[in-house]
């Protein structure tokens, strides 16, 4: 694999370690604005290009 | 490469914990809540690394890991509406939250988890550089 590929994947690792430490982290649910923000944050991403499922 | 090793272990066991380990639980908290939030989060993010990984270097994965695009694809086509199924039902839980609704929940967090877990394996084998 080419080493910028490589290290683009570790980049995308390392930021989802992040998210992951910070979530796992929490003692209690989301408030009520949290989940609304987390599920607007949500269907941004899963209607981005990278979720378009070829035809 | 010793780093990549590391961060694939590190996101393997923080998956793990995300989606469904033991935690610590504020008093007054709603455990069943809060795990379901948790799983939800840890399996949007985790899918999401996959897909947008696998979009930018679709062919250089595929000589890597030729079953890659077919997985990338089964989760760009089961997760948003697995998504969907899960989140609805926390919203119901949400709303009342009775045995039935956290059972129902539960069940449809086990299918997010399923997806998380397929993304994480290809994870790993990249971040392995394999």
């Amino acid at each position: 694999m080419p080493i910028a590929t490589m290290l683009e994947i570790l980049l995308a690792l390392g930021e989802l370690i992040n998210k992951l430490v910070v979530s796992a982290r929490r003692s209690e649910e989301m408030t009520a604005e949290e989940w609304v923000r987390f599920k607007a944050r949500a269907d941004a991403l899963l209607s981005g290009d990278a979720w378009r499922p070829e035809v | 490469m010793q780093t990549s090793r590391v961060a694939v272990v590190v996101v393997g066991v923080l998956l793990a914990v995300a989606l469904g380990g033991c935690k610590s639980v504020a008093p007054g908290a709603d455990a069943a809540l809060l795990r379901a939030e948790q799983a939800v989060y840890a399996a949007l993010e985790t899918t999401n690394a996959l897909v947008a990984i696998e979009r930018e270097h679709e062919a250089e994965l595929a000589r890597l890991e030729p079953q890659a695009h077919a997985v990338a694809e089964r989760i760009r086509t089961e997760f948003p509406p697995a998504y969907a199924r899960a989140v609805a039902a926390i919203d119901a839980y949400r709303s009342a939250r009775t045995e039935d609704a956290a059972v129902r929940m539960q069940a449809y967090i086990a299918a997010l988890k399923e997806l998380a877990l397929l993304a994480d394996g290809l994870l790993a084998k990249w971040g392995r550089g394999r």
